[in-house]
This record gives C-alpha cells, sequence and structure tokens, in this order.
C-alpha cells in the first residue's frame, strides 16, 4: 500500500514539474508550429500557381491539338449566377430563365444586338388603323413536337401573357386578340401604343403551344419551337438543352449539339469554372475578375454597355431637395468617374441622362464634375455650408458609391450621413415619402417608354417613381411619345423629355454599367446585346 | 426502448408546429410586398393588389397559418411564390445532396478528429497534442467561405485533381465535404481530448494498466469506449450545425443543396419555401438527436438499463 502511495505521489510531481516547464515549452512550440504552418501554407499557395502554369500549357497545346484535328466539340457549358425560375416562358422575369426561354421558344419578334426589333415568327405586319396590328406568322413553323404553330397558338399565347401574374404587364395595353385566318392574328391595342412591337419582343410574349400547356405535363417537359430542345433541368444545378435539328430558319440553326446551363452563384467560382475549362462562357462575369480574364491568353473578354443605369435619386416633396437649386448643385458636386473606378473598376460609362444610350431618344445632359460651381448653387439656394442630409442605400455596391458621394459632398459643404437598409426594407423605405437623398439603379427594358413612364409619371409614385418628381410638360411629353408611330419624332420627344428632366434634376445619373462576358477564346459566335449575353444558338467551337 | 422511440418521435408534432409557427409570423414581419416581388417593376397597383387577394396574403396572419397547417397535415407544403412548383418535390430534389454532403463531411471530421483527439489526450503536452490542438484552432477559426476558395484554388485550379464545383461526380462532393468538415473536426477533437483525459485518469483504466492490459487495449476498449459519449453529443449537435450550416460552401461550390434553397428563398420572400426548408431542418435535427440517444444506450449499458 505504502510503495505504491509513494509510486502516485512521484508520478503526481514529476507531472507538476512537466506541467511548469510545460506553459513555457508549449508557448514556444505553439510559436514554431505557427511559423512551420504559415511556411507550408505559403509553399502550397506557392506550388500553387507553379503547377498551374505547366497545367495551362498543357491545356493550351491540346487545345492547339484539337484545333490542328479540327475537333468539334458538340456541348457549350455556360455559366449562369442563379438558378432559372421557371420553364414557363410566362412564369418568368428574370434574366437567367430568359437565357433559357429564347433558346426554346420563337417570339413574334426578336431584338437584334443593337436593339431593335427584328421580326421572328412574323412574316409580314400592317397597321388598319392606330390601334389595330395585322401580324402574320410565317407558314409551316414547327413546335418540337411536330405540330405547326397557327394563330391559334399565337392568340393563345398573347392571352395567357395578359393572365399571367408575372409578365402580365408587358401587354397590358392590349385589348384583344383575334384570329383572322389560320396564320393571321388581329391585336388591338387600348390607347395607340408606339412601343407595341418592342413588347412582342419580350420572353414573356413567348408563343407557347396550345395543346400543349392544356395538357397534364405542367412544364416538366416543355414544348416549344426554338433552336434548342429542353432535355432535363437539374434544380439548382443544370439546365441542358439538345439541337432541334428541324428548326425552321436553316440559316440560323443551333450550332453546338447540345447546351448546358451551370449554375454557379458565386463570382470567384464561376471565374475559376472557366479557368479550369468546366465552363466555356460565363454569362456575367464579375467587374473585379475582368482585368484576370483579359490578361489569359486562353480566355476573351467581351464588353458592351448594359441598360443598367446608377443613380442618385433626391425626393423633391422634401427640403432641401424641393428646391431645383440644390438638386442641380448635386448634379455638380458628385465625381461620377470616381464613382464608376470604386464601384466597378472603371467597367462602365459616366451616365449623362437618365437612360442608357442603347435607349432610344436618350440626350445627355449638361453637367459636368464642379464643386465650385456647385458652392454656387447651393450659396443661392441658401445654404453657405451648413447643410445636413441623410443618404440612403442598401447592399455593398451601393455602400461604397454612397461612401463616394459623402465625400464629394463634404466637399462643397454639405454633411450627409449615410444609412443602409436590408433590401426589402430599402424598397419600401424609399417609397415611404421619408426618403431623402438614395442610391439605387434601373434597368430598362428596350423601349423607352417603359423606363421614363414608370420613372417619371405622376402616376407611378409610391411605386417606381421613388423622386416624386412630377412636372406637366414631362406628362404631356410621355404621352406623345407612347402614341406616336413616327420613330423620328418619337425620338425628338425623348430626346426634349431628357433635357426637361435634367434641368429639373430629380437625379444625379451615376454610371451604365457594362455587361462582361468571359469566355473559352476558341469559342466562337459570341454576342452580346444591351442586356447581356444573346443568340446562345450561335456559340460553338 | 421501442415506446421510448415512439414517444420521442411524437414530440416532432410540437417541434414541427411550434418552429413553423414562429418562422411564419417571422416572415410576416419581415417588410416588403411578396406580391409586389413577384410580380417584379413594372407592375401596376391594381395587379398587385389582384394577385394579394388571389393568394389569400389579404387573410389575418393566424387565418393564413391556420391554411397552412389545415395543407401541411395531408402532406402539402404548398407551391413555391416564387417559381410555382411544390415545395415538397423541390426539397425532395435538393435534400439528397445536402444529406450526401453533410454525411461525407461528418464522416470525414469523424475520422480526423476521433484519432487526433485520443493521441493528443494519451500523448498529454506532446508534440502531436500541441500539432493536434493548434490544427484543431486554426479549423475552427478558419471561415468556410475562405478555405472552399483556397481548396479550389489548389485542388481544382492548380492540380486539377477535382472540379470546382457542381455535383456531376463523386469527385465533386470532396472538396465541399472536406470544407464542411474541418470546422466541426475542430470541436470534435477537442471535446475527445477533453473527455478522454478525464477518463483515462479513472480507477478502472488503472485496474486494466495494473493487471497487465497492453497499452493499446486499455485506450481502445477501456478508455474509448467511455469517453465517447460526450463526443457523440457533439458529433450530434454538429451534424444539426452541418444541415443548416452548409450555406456558405454550398454557394462557393455550387452545390444544389438545401441550404443555398433556403437562403435564395429568403431573398425572394418565398415563404412555402422557406417553411418547407425549416421544417425538413427541424424534423432532421430532432431525428439526428434521437439517433444519437439510442447510440448512447448502446454504448453505455447503464444508459440502456434506463431506458427498460
Amino acid at each position: 500500500m505504502e510503495t505504491f502511495k509513494i509510486n502516485e505521489k512521484n508520478h503526481m510531481i514529476k507531472y507538476d514539474m512537466k506541467m511548469n516547464k510545460g506553459g513555457l515549452r508549449l508557448l514556444k512550440k505553439v510559436l514554431c508550429m505557427c511559423m512551420v504552418l504559415v511556411l507550408i501554407l505559403g509553399t502550397l499557395s506557392g506550388c500553387g500557381s507553379k503547377v498551374e502554369n505547366p497545367g495551362n500549357e498543357r491545356a493550351n497545346n491540346e487545345k492547339e491539338n484539337t484545333q490542328k484535328a479540327e475537333i468539334v466539340k458538340d456541348e457549350i457549358k455556360v455559366a449562369l449566377e442563379s438558378d432559372i425560375v421557371s420553364l414557363d416562358p410566362q412564369g418568368h422575369n428574370d434574366t437567367a430563365s430568359e437565357k433559357v426561354s429564347f433558346l426554346l421558344f420563337n417570339r413574334l419578334f426578336k431584338l437584334n444586338t443593337e436593339f431593335e426589333a427584328v421580326p421572328d415568327l412574323v412574316e409580314e405586319w400592317s397597321q388598319p388603323s392606330d390601334k389595330e396590328w395585322l401580324l402574320k406568322i410565317k407558314e409551316g413553323v414547327k413546335f418540337h413536337d411536330g405540330t405547326e404553330i397557327t394563330s391559334e397558338d399565337v392568340k393563345f399565347s398573347m392571352e395567357r401573357s395578359k393572365e399571367s401574374p408575372t409578365v402580365q404587364h408587358v401587354l397590358a395595353e392590349v385589348e384583344k386578340v383575334e384570329i383572322v385566318d389560320k396564320y393571321t392574328v388581329k391585336v388591338t391595342t387600348k390607347v395607340v401604343f408606339a412601343p407595341f412591337l418592342y413588347t412582342l419582343a419580350h420572353a414573356g410574349v413567348s408563343i407557347v403551344p396550345k395543346h400543349y400547356v392544356e395538357s397534364d405535363d405542367n412544364w416538366k417537359m416543355p414544348v416549344g419551337s426554338g433552336q434548342y430542345k429542353f432535355v432535363e433541368w437539374v434544380s439548382g444545378d443544370k439546365v441542358v438543352l439538345g439541337k432541334y435539328d428541324e428548326y425552321y430558319d436553316e440559316a440560323d440553326r443551333g450550332m453546338a449539339k447540345k447546351i448546358t446551363f451551370k449554375v454557379i452563384p458565386e463570382g470567384t467560382s464561376r471565374t475559376i469554372a472557366l479557368e479550369t475549362g468546366e465552363v466555356d462562357i460565363i454569362a456575367s462575369l464579375e467587374s473585379m475578375d475582368s482585368a484576370k480574364v483579359e490578361e489569359n491568353p486562353e480566355l476573351s473578354l467581351y464588353e458592351k454597355p448594359s441598360t443598367s443605369i446608377a443613380y442618385v435619386g433626391m425626393n423633391v416633396e422634401k427640403a432641401p431637395f424641393d428646391n431645383v437649386l440644390v438638386r442641380r448643385a448635386m448634379n455638380y458636386a458628385i465625381d461620377k468617374e470616381a464613382i464608376l473606378e470604386i464601384s466597378l473598376n472603371g467597367a462602365g460609362t459616366v451616365a449623362k441622362s437618365v437612360t442608357s444610350t442603347a435607349i432610344m431618344g436618350q440626350k445627355d445632359g449638361d453637367y459636368i464634375y464642379d464643386p465650385e460651381k456647385a458652392k454656387e448653387l447651393l450659396k443661392e439656394a441658401g445654404y453657405d455650408g451648413n447643410l445636413t442630409i441623410d443618404l440612403w442605400a442598401s447592399g455593398d455596391l451601393r455602400k461604397r458609391t454612397a461612401e463616394v458621394v459623402q465625400a464629394n459632398l463634404m466637399e462643397v459643404g454639405v454633411t450627409a450621413n449615410i444609412e443602409m437598409f436590408e433590401w426589402g426594407a430599402y424598397l419600401e423605405a424609399t417609397n415611404s415619402g421619408k426618403q431623402s437623398m438614395f442610391v439605387l439603379g434601373w434597368t430598362s427594358n428596350p423601349d423607352p417608354d417603359a423606363t421614363l413612364t414608370p420613372q417619371f409619371s405622376k402616376g407611378s409614385i409610391r411605386a417606381q417613381n421613388r423622386t416624386r418628381y412630377v412636372s406637366e410638360k414631362v406628362e404631356q411629353l410621355l404621352a406623345d411619345g407612347r402614341v406616336e408611330l413616327d420613330l423620328a419624332k418619337r425620338k425628338a420627344i425623348y430626346n426634349e423629355l431628357h433635357a426637361t428632366v435634367m434641368e429639373d434634376a430629380p437625379w444625379v445619373p451615376l454610371y451604365v454599367s457594362n455587361k462582361l462576358v468571359g469566355a473559352n477564346s476558341q469559342l466562337k459566335g459570341v454576342e452580346l446585346n444591351p442586356q447581356g449575353l444573346a443568340n446562345l444558338h450561335k456559340l460553338h467551337y | 426502448m421501442i415506446r421510448y422511440v415512439i414517444k420521442r418521435l411524437l414530440m416532432l408534432i410540437p417541434v414541427v408546429v411550434g418552429v413553423t409557427f414562429l418562422v411564419f409570423f417571422i416572415i410576416s414581419l419581415t417588410p416588403g410586398d411578396v406580391a409586389a416581388m413577384i410580380i417584379g417593376e413594372g407592375a401596376t397597383q391594381e395587379s398587385i393588389q389582384q394577385l394579394r387577394t388571389d393568394m389569400g396574403l389579404d387573410d389575418p396572419i393566424i387565418v393564413q397559418y391556420g391554411r397552412y397547417m389545415g395543407n401541411l397535415v395531408t402532406g402539402d407544403m404548398g407551391n413555391s411564390y416564387a417559381t410555382g412548383k411544390a415545395v415538397s418535390a423541390e426539397i425532395g430534389s435538393r435534400f439528397p445532396n445536402t444529406f450526401k454532403l453533410t454525411v461525407l463531411s461528418i464522416l470525414i471530421s469523424i475520422g480526423i478528429s476521433i484519432p487526433i483527439g485520443v493521441v493528443s489526450a494519451t500523448k498529454q503536452y506532446s508534440i502531436f497534442d500541441n500539432l493536434g490542438m493548434v490544427l484543431a484552432l486554426i479549423g475552427i477559426s478558419m471561415p468556410s467561405f475562405w478555405l472552399g476558395l483556397i481548396l479550389i484554388i489548389i485542388f481544382a485550379l492548380g492540380l486539377g485533381w477535382f472540379p470546382s464545383g457542381g455535383a456531376d461526380s463523386f469527385k465533386s462532393v470532396i472538396l465541399p465535404a472536406i470544407t464542411l468538415g474541418v470546422a466541426s473536426t475542430a470541436s470534435i477533437t477537442r471535446t475527445t481530448r477533453s473527455s478522454m483525459l478525464e477518463v483515462v485518469r479513472q480507477d478502472y483504466i488503472r485496474t486494466a494498466k495494473a493487471k497487465g492490459v497492453s497499452n493499446r487495449v486499455v485506450i481502445r476498449k477501456h478508455a474509448l469506449k467511455n469517453a465517447l459519449i460526450p463526443a457523440i453529443t457533439v458529433i450530434g449537435l454538429e451534424f444539426g450545425v452541418l444541415l443548416g450550416g452548409a450555406i456558405l460552401t454550398e454557394t462557393v461550390f455550387s452545390w444544389p443543396g438545401i441550404g443555398r434553397l433556403m437562403v435564395e428563398s429568403i431573398q425572394r420572400k418565398d415563404a412555402p419555401m422557406v417553411l418547407g426548408c425549416i421544417i425538413i431542418f427541424s424534423v432532421c435535427f430532432s431525428i439526428v438527436n434521437l439517433v444519437i440517444d439510442i447510440l448512447y444506450a448502446y454504448i453505455d449499458p447503464r444508459i440502456k438499463a434506463n431506458y427498460e
């Protein structure tokens, strides 16, 4: 017994001594190990970049070989930033779903890369009166299941579009659709409506087969008439389409046998997938990755000004922005170049009016960055370095924008207090009437009316008109623009509208972002329109 | 034992009722109009109002909740506001992916953490112990988003061993599973280590050693089995954390799982989908905990005796 105790004591003593020395030793060891780890991590990452090069060279050689042997890659993989919402073209209103819809379905008109509405299914059209449109579709165009497209399907699709909660706004001006003969429909609009042909190019007015929609399939295996047929949709992962060999327009058939849309929500992961060759093209490249793509000899960067404009809005009902001098001062005080650089790494153009230049009738305003002029205007309005305002924003990009605005305003003696909101709350708050100055954006549909009416008409206060700007002159110009069927006259009307709005200055337009697409440099047929990647059926190696 | 299991399964009912009740009301409190979000920009006030009426959004919340629960009893989780697809079908297609990822990552983390924990404890204050604990510390403090990207850069971009994302083959699950497993590895290692340390000082271990049993057998048969109970508790909790915490990992690796589905649905204010995901999470979490409780019984006869 005795010996046992002693043994245990000895043991304990040893243990304690170990502990005491151990404290110091432990610290040293931990330090050493941290350094070793840093070294290991360092070499690992070094390895990464070193290994990358031979890998790429190998890929390069392989590609060169394949080029020599002229092997055609049959499948094009396109990276999308989000999953599609629906296969039903009248059940979604987002750009990812549109890309798939445009391949699966035809519309009566489509947009070309210059953003003009050109005929798709329509053979010829005429206007018996200002409110009536006769549309004759091409004969012999077949859906993927072999049935012919007739005026029945056109009438059905347009009426269905008007009923759908997601896209009902597109054909809101259409009063009725009547069948004239097997291939002709007559559409009557509620008012004289100049943007009509543009509305027909919207994905929500895709022509869907009546017999399919009325079947029990419920969009599991959609039938369209486009260059590609539906194969598979794995929710959250991918959408697979296969080439439709009997597409009606032989000159415009799909090039690749298969197009697979891969959903890659994270921007950096998308770029890496392009670098590793897992995808052939990225539909929306992050602006911070554009340099990386440009420098890589295996990849190509494509850029095109979009229709998305960023702006600083001012509530014209609320002091100090009820004073037009203050609003004009803001237009002189804010350095748009700096904001473009900080927000988008320069991937865009400075906005000089309230829409992108891609939209018909856009006309540049006169404002330039001139803090002195801004100070003068503020002084004239009765504010001399003693103005404090609220500046609202939501999300990281708009926060950065707001910070530049804040710094700019500081220079002209205006203190801006930035307040951040969650997106849903922001949309509600900027409509509450309490908004003062806020950073926001707008993506235009092709027709100018679809942007200018919601933004600057009296009727959309508490909806999209967040600046609450009302002007009788603008109301009149909006009304005139909607009904003017002569293109040159219509353009002149919108020119005047832009000039008026810029003079009244409810907005400080900031920049129009570029649509960025990154692709394998061997990929051919890459086309962009102001809405981004377009005509995907032309993609091929 | 079976009675106990049935009792525990019945306990799921109040859990689901409580969780759905909370979530339903929290979602209804968040700002933003669902109808306006569905229709999107360019909608008229009348059409928004029409949709609100059609969707029953004008009814009092309690009525909407009652309606939802009524349908839930018949197994109908409703249709997604955003896509119009049946919530149960959507979850059905996504859940197996999350489950696969979670199970693999918990296996990876058990495979790493239990041996490290045991070695750390048996060779306390040795270089192994210190190294193990430093690794555990790094693991627990490394953001999964960052680790995921680093793994992609090294193993997908640099070495080309694994795909950088997607769910096309078995290879695609490896990197996300490692990313996800690393954080839980840390806490399981630490728990295993501390409970092993406690057990190896017990009398029966000394007795076993005194009987001349080899060190390896003492550790494996006598010590580890007893030390595993706290470790298993942590594993159960970590499983739940992994199920829900996979969101970032799923995003980095474009993994079509339920975590991403839930976040996307929250952003779209897609209440039926959010509720569906949360119900699935809470049911899974409860079932995992039940399995853990049953595992206790197999590991520890004393606990088994309590059930009978």
